[in-house]
């Protein structure tokens, strides 16, 4: 809808981002009549002379530019029109004389922005070109992470406790290994348990569900699989003898 | 809204080179440019003053026209801006001479309107008063409110062109206008206290 001017009406304000109230709307009415009443209502024609008055203040001036430093790329949308825009857009950063701060800034920042585009676009393209060959030092990163193997030993030591059914068993290694059994939330409910280097065994600090017998629990392999990162689960390998009773454990 | 083919025409050639083809825009924009310097300045003398500043900034910075509406709105808002700046300085610096009104400056609206003898001498300085105050009051409102009002009043463009032309929203050019109002409201009723 085409708001006209001419006398003001309500209608012209109303579905601005506000709801108006009325009496909002009655003052803003009464504002616009005021304004329109002040007005001279006879219409104001210039003097004679005014056009030629005119035409000669513009005959002073330096004839217009034909546009900003875009028109060469609205005018040829590609790379002739690119190169062209940016070319004037530098002149008109450097020498434009009489243009003001802001044109010459914009000018200024879009040349900048093009050179930026341009180098980032080069780079990659470089890069892609180079990685296509083979050529980036970074292909060699694979070789490092062959011998991820390294945590062989540590799956041997967690195979260890499951393997020996006998508490005596010293230490192993892995319980070190597995950092993740002391932070378990049923640590605090066991200290008598933690605090014996046999029953430090994850399985037992860990869960009343070695209360299961042991054929229950999980396989070595299973555990074997998880290594350290699936230790802390609570079906990990119990230990039949550390099991403790869920009646013994404090609350 | 869109400039009509003609004036985009005559721009055209005033860019291609051809000065005088400006003349064809100065005829047919100048009436509506000096009514709204006037309606700010209250000076006709000193409307067409600003407007003459209007045309040759709209004729400096013609390259820079996007022709995203009529042309005339394009200029108003240049004059329009130019006009309030001379009120705004004309009322910093003020010379109080025996004969004028109260700015100082030579309001021709009740020069004109007592030359008409209809009315009577205290209800045109009543009346000169009160559009010197409601000028004022326009002047003295913040942007962007100031804007939208006095390109709505003085100009006499619609909103669909102000929001074109300023680059905002209908729906904000929609509160800008209200808002505008209402402090001007206030403004008046101060005034007439």
């Amino acid at each position: 809808m085409s708001l006209l001017p001419g006398s003001f009406r309500p209608e012209e304000i109303s579905g601005g981002e506000p709801a108006i109230r009325d009496s909002e709307l009655a003052e803003a009415w009464a504002a616009a009549r005021a304004l329109e009443q002040a007005m001279p209502a006879d219409p104001m024609r210039p003097t004679v002379d005014f056009a030629d008055r005119v035409m000669a203040a513009v005959a002073a001036e330096p004839a217009p530019h034909a546009a900003g430093f875009l028109s060469g790329l609205r005018a040829r949308p590609g790379l002739g029109g690119l190169v062209a825009s940016l070319r004037a857009a530098w002149f008109t950063a450097a020498g434009g004389s009489g243009r003001s701060f802001g044109v010459r800034a914009a000018a200024l920042a879009y040349v900048f922005v093009v050179l930026l585009a341009a180098a980032s676009l080069t780079g990659v393209a470089a890069l892609g070109t180079v990685g296509a060959f083979g050529l980036l030092p970074g292909e060699t990163s694979p070789v490092p992470s062959g011998p991820v193997a390294s945590p062989s030993p540590d799956q041997t030591d967690a195979v260890g406790p499951s393997d020996s059914p006998e508490p005596s068993g010293s230490p192993e290694p892995s319980e070190s290994a597995e950092p993740s059994e002391s932070s378990g939330p049923d640590d605090s409910l066991e200290p008598d348990e933690s605090s014996n280097p046999s029953s430090a065994v994850p399985g037992a600090t860990t869960s009343p569900v070695g209360t299961a017998p042991p054929g229950v629990g999980p396989s070595p392999s299973s555990s074997d699989d998880s290594g350290g990162s699936g230790s802390g689960s609570p079906s990990d390998s119990p230990r039949p003898s550390d099991t403790p009773k869920p009646s013994e454990t404090p609350h | 809204m869109e400039p009509s083919t003609d004036e985009a025409d005559v721009i055209r050639a005033v860019l291609a080179g051809d000065r005088d083809a400006f003349r064809a825009l100065v005829d047919r924009e100048a009436p509506a440019v000096i009514r709204a310097c006037h309606r700010v300045l209250g000076d006709l003398g000193e409307a067409e003053d600003v407007a003459q500043e209007a045309f040759v900034t709209a004729y400096r910075s013609l390259g820079s026209w996007r022709g995203d509406g009529p042309f005339g709105a394009w200029l108003a808002r240049i004059a329009v801006r130019l006009a309030i700046r001379q009120a705004t300085r004309r009322r910093s610096v003020s010379w109080v001479t025996p004969g004028s009104d109260i700015d100082g400056h030579a309001d021709d609206t009740v020069a004109r309107l007592r030359a008409d003898g209809s009315a009577d001498p205290e209800g045109l300085a009543l009346r000169g008063e009160r559009q010197r105050a409601v000028r004022r009051a326009v002047a003295d409102l913040g942007e962007p409110y100031r804007e939208v009002v006095a390109l709505r009043f003085f100009a006499e463009r619609s909103l669909d062109e102000i929001a074109a032309l300023t680059g905002r929203p209908l729906g904000t050019v929609k509160t800008h206008l209200h808002r505008g109002l209402l402090r001007l409201r206030g403004h008046l009723s101060e005034h007439e206290r």
